[in-house]
């Protein structure tokens, strides 16, 4: 549908089912998100590039590509979209096994149209807090690139919580000189205090 | 017959004729009975007599003596008559004797005295000689001498003794010369205070006696008061005074004396008897008179013997005479001997000595008919030996022990065993089962307890048993023989097996129909029934007739058209809840017809329950085949639900934000409508194969029926991502049928041909459905795959029950299938090459209209 500009995020529905996806447009659209409908996992896969923001509503059963086969296709190639399921009644292995793919939510023809919206929205907030973080963790990546060696040694034990003495043994320089490179690596890192340092480690260690 | 063997004697007696010997006899008996019975008759009735005599004598002693206590007792009531009488208190009354009084007592002699009334003195035949009055003391008082002679000697002492005895008993006494009877009785005056006593004296004398007797003067007993120590008579009675004096010894010569003693008189000092004496020339005249008259009959006794003895004699002596003259005419004319008959003389002796010539002539004769008989003996026995072993039964005699003694061929023949094997058996254990042989031995008690030879042997049933130990029923009969020294028994035994078998089966023919749980009838050329089991009972009473009476007008029409064409007929009949199945075979020789029933209830009942049945597994069937497709159609259904849910929302949404185009909203409105149909569709159609309907045939058209079946397996046509090629005909292919079970057999066909391709690579999975109508009217419908195909062997069982290729599957499709095609007179078939797939055809009849459109 409309491309509008990157921030707003588009609810891509895919079913086999005509009635069905005219009848998700319609619903999805009253609260004014940008709804985009494929008849098949295939023709998802043609006009989806990752980075799109959004979520996918996605029907487990399907001639061809299942709903199933399509997540595990997304999650093989890291495309990082949350996938809400929709199943018919009565499909729980399916269900369960599309949750364990990590679909956020699965919703159950059907529909209550609250449940249904509210998991969109999860999702789409989901995708957007997922987006920043990973903007965010690009930035620090980019951050503990300037660092040096010794400066990178220094914050991994600063942040692994040990002192400035115990560093300066470990390394076997002086405690001054620690002092110097820890204020160095809190500069680069832009970080205004250890906590602030500590919190980026972590979000760099997850990435890893 | 006392005949002395001396010739002279004997002709001597020859002489004499009959009569006189007679006579003779007659009168040597009665002499003989005369001289041996009238001693002993003599002193027999001697014995009597004086027997007779004793006792008569005992009796009138005690007769006598018992009127004479009788004649005292009234002295003793006269005394106390006189001691109790009024006079007697009223004279006492004013009397008072002291003991001390010395006067003599008062005499009265002429005139009696105020206490004793005269008229009661007067009536006693002897009057008493005196009465006294005595006080307590015993002193004389007052004395009324009735005789006028004053008191006996001796008086007082005899006084003290009755006032002791008063009112007790009367005693006798002697005082002086005379016996006196002494009565003392107690006398009181008016206020019963007692004075003293009443004495009265009483003589004893022959006067005394004789009024104690009161009998006839010319008695021949004489009674006496006997002195017990001396034995002298006291006082005799009246007219014997002079034996007064006597002792009683001396007078036994005249008399004959029976001497009693008194009890009633105890306190009696003198020992007196009672003698009552008979006189003996009186016992003696009646003795010779009863021995006179004795004899007189004795006498008579003995000439009556006499005379019936020569009367018998005479009697015998003729009818001998009688008897011998027809043996004399016999043997003359018989055995020709000769016999002279005197006309005279003694007739035995002559019988005599013609016996012995008899004798000796049956002798000789007898012994001519023995050498004849046994002659004619032994030729019956030849014949009869001849017979026996000629005879068809077996004939076995046997001795009293059972033993055999002859056992002729033809029991040879049937029981085995040879003669010399036989004889001497025991019968009964060598020919007869063990459980016979008691029934044949009672059959010889009864033999002989009959008897009778004219009797007809009794024929029994018993089981035989021959060598080999084969059991054979037999019939036998005994006949005892009695032969002079031993009985024999003749057994006839005869094998009656083949008739039994025979008769079995004759009984067992005729028991036929009877027999048969089945209605059997037979009626005639005018529908009249002749016979009737007992099973073709509920079937005339349908026909409201009973046994010689017409069956119902259609049924007389249909014998009558039997009997017509000879051909037998099958006929269904409802009788009440049952239904026979009459089959009329026709007896033209008789002119009958037998009815067969046959009853078919059952069948009946069980083909409506087997088509029952089926439909309930039609129906069960599809209720499972829907089972099997509820997540499918679930899925189907559920579709069009959340497309309705998701426009009406989104609609709801819309309208409270007050946002949306109104095209836009009646557009999203029409396509709620159209899925709700959609769902519609849907449920129509399950319901369609889901309700249980009664079969019905409607003309249809196949092709609707195909596009049906195929919208409900739509998705699972989708889930397995086939496309069905509809290859249907133009033109509508009709039929008369029901159509959902038709449906189901397509829907059948439909998903057997999907799950053949589950298999198959989902690029390749094809599948073609094709109706048409053919010109000979055979409506066709072919589902084809293109899956692994069916396997020859299974494809033999494809439409067997439970035959199934599949995991899951129950085997019921197709077998139901079947059942539905047939059922609608088509048939179904299967086609496969192996690998290449397979193809189901159904063919069908076109319905009528169809079949006219086509040609």
């Amino acid at each position: 549908m409309t491309q509008s500009e990157p921030p707003a995020p588009t609810v891509f529905v895919v079913d086999d089912d005509q009635a069905m996806r005219d009848s998700l447009r319609w619903l999805i659209e009253s609260v004014g998100l940008a709804v985009e409908c494929h008849d098949s996992a295939e023709s998802f896969l043609e006009s989806y590039y990752p980075g799109r923001a959004g979520c996918l509503l996605l029907d487990v059963r399907m001639p061809g590509m299942s709903g199933l086969e399509l997540q595990e296709y997304l999650n093989r190639h890291e495309i990082d979209i949350p996938v809400i399921v929709i199943t018919g009644h009565g499909d729980v292995p399916m269900s369960v096994r599309a949750m364990k793919q990590g679909a956020i939510d699965f919703i159950e023809k059907p529909f209550n149209d609250e449940l249904l919206l509210e998991a969109i929205r999860r999702a789409l907030s989901l995708d957007a807090s997922r987006r920043e973080k990973n903007a965010l963790r690009a930035e620090l990546v980019a951050r503990l690139s300037t660092l040096t060696p010794r400066e990178h040694e220094v914050m991994e034990m600063v942040t692994a919580g040990k002192s400035n003495k115990e560093i300066a043994a470990a390394l076997g320089v002086s405690a001054k000189t620690v002092e110097a490179h820890r204020a160095k690596v809190m500069d680069k890192m832009q970080a205004g205090s250890l906590a602030e340092l500590v919190r980026m480690a972590m979000l760099v260690q997850e990435e890893s | 017959m006392r005949v002395r063997r001396h010739s002279f004697g004997k002709a001597l007696l020859r002489r004499v004729p009959m009569p006189v010997l007679a006579a003779l006899f007659g009168l040597l008996t009665a002499a003989a009975v005369w001289t041996v019975i009238d001693p002993i008759q003599t002193r027999a009735i001697d014995n009597i007599f004086h027997q007779e005599l004793q006792a008569q004598l005992e009796t009138r002693a005690r007769e006598s003596l018992a009127r004479f206590d009788n004649f005292v007792q009234s002295y003793v009531n006269t005394a106390r008559l006189l001691a109790h009488h009024r006079r007697m208190a009223d004279y006492l009354e004013p009397l008072v004797w002291f003991s001390a009084d010395e006067e003599p007592p008062v005499v009265y002699r002429d005139r009696p005295p105020l206490w004793l009334p005269a008229s009661a003195i007067d009536g006693l035949p002897v009057r008493p000689s005196h009465a006294v009055l005595v006080d307590l003391d015993g002193r004389i008082r007052e004395i009324y001498e009735l005789s006028g002679e004053p008191l006996p000697p001796g008086i007082d002492q005899e006084l003290d003794h009755a006032l002791d005895n008063a009112g007790q008993q009367a005693y006798m006494t002697r005082l002086g010369d005379e016996l006196y009877l002494i009565i003392a009785e107690q006398v009181e005056d008016a206020s019963y205070y007692q004075m003293g006593a009443l004495v009265l004296l009483v003589p004893v004398n022959g006067a005394f006696l004789d009024a104690s007797q009161q009998r006839a003067p010319n008695s021949d007993t004489t009674v006496a008061l006997v002195d017990g120590d001396s034995q002298v008579i006291l006082v005799a009675e009246g007219d014997n005074r002079l034996l007064e004096g006597q002792t009683l010894p001396a007078v036994e010569e005249d008399y004959v004396a029976t001497v009693q003693s008194f009890f009633d008189y105890g306190k009696t000092p003198l020992n007196l008897l009672f003698a009552t004496l008979m006189p003996r020339d009186l016992i003696d005249a009646t003795r010779s008179r009863i021995i006179a008259v004795e004899r007189r009959h004795r006498l008579t006794g003995a000439a009556i013997v006499g005379m019936i003895f020569v009367l018998l004699f005479i009697l015998v002596s003729n009818r001998i005479n009688r008897l011998l003259r027809r043996v004399a005419d016999f043997s003359a004319r018989a055995l020709h001997i000769e016999q002279p008959m005197p006309k005279g003389g003694n007739r035995l002796l002559i019988l005599e000595d013609w016996i012995r010539s008899f004798t000796q002539a049956v002798m000789r004769a007898r012994e001519e008919m023995r050498a004849h008989y046994t002659a004619e003996i032994e030729e019956r026995e030849t014949l009869k030996t001849a017979v026996l072993d000629a005879s068809l039964d077996p004939i076995v005699t046997i001795d009293q022990d059972g033993r055999i003694v002859d056992f002729n061929p033809t029991a040879s023949k049937i029981f085995g065993y040879q003669q010399e094997e036989a004889l001497g058996q025991k019968l009964d254990e060598l020919i007869f089962d063990p459980d016979s042989r008691a029934a044949f031995d009672n059959q010889l008690h009864d033999c002989l307890r009959e008897g009778d030879d004219e009797c007809q042997p009794v024929l029994r049933k018993l089981h035989a048993r021959n060598k080999q130990g084969e059991t054979l029923p037999v019939e036998v009969a005994i006949k005892p023989v009695w032969l002079e020294d031993r009985l024999l028994f003749t057994t006839y035994i005869r094998d009656i097996s083949e008739r039994e078998r025979q008769a079995r089966e004759i009984a067992s023919l005729a028991a036929f129909p009877s027999e048969s749980p089945w209605p059997v009838m037979r009626v005639n050329q005018d529908g009249v029934v002749i016979y009737a089991n007992k099973a073709a009972e509920p079937l005339l009473e349908h026909w409201n007739c009973e046994r010689m009476q017409t069956v119902p007008i259609y049924w007389r029409r249909l014998v009558e058209s039997v009997l017509a064409s000879g051909r037998p007929h099958e006929e269904e009949l409802r009788a009440g809840d049952k239904i026979y199945s009459m089959l009329l075979a026709p007896v033209p020789d008789l002119d009958y017809v037998n009815l067969y029933g046959r009853d078919i209830t059952a069948m009946r009942r069980a083909e409506e329950e087997a088509r029952h049945r089926q439909n309930e597994l039609i129906h069960v069937s599809r209720l499972s085949t829907m089972g099997e497709m509820a997540t499918g159609i679930a899925h189907e259904l559920n579709q069009p639900l959340s497309a309705i849910v998701n426009f009406a929302n989104g609609c709801a949404r819309r309208l409270r934000l007050g946002i949306g185009e109104k095209q836009e909203l009646i557009a999203a409105m029409e396509q709620i409508a159209s899925q709700a149909r959609r769902a519609g569709e849907i449920i129509k159609r399950l319901r369609g194969m889901v309700t249980r309907q009664a079969p019905v045939r409607r003309v249809v058209d196949l092709n609707t029926l195909v596009r049906d079946a195929c919208a409900l397996i739509d998705h699972d046509r989708r889930q397995l991502q086939v496309q069905i090629e509809s290859k249907l005909s133009q033109r509508p292919v009709m039929v008369r049928a029901d159509p959902v079970q038709i449906e189901q057999v397509i829907l059948n066909l439909l998903r057997n041909a999907l799950d053949a391709l589950r298999n198959q690579d989902p690029e390749r999975r094809r599948m073609v459905v094709r109706t048409s109508a053919t010109a000979d009217g055979t409506a066709r419908i072919e589902v084809e795959d293109n899956g692994s195909g069916i396997a020859p062997d299974a494809l033999r069982r494809l439409f067997d029950p439970f035959f199934s290729t599949k995991k899951s599957g129950m085997g019921m499709g197709l077998s139901i299938s079947q059942t539905i095609v047939t059922d609608h007179n088509g048939r179904i078939e299967a086609r496969s090459v192996p690998g290449r797939g397979a193809v189901f055809t159904v063919e069908l009849p076109l319905a009528d209209t169809e079949m006219e459109k086509a040609s």
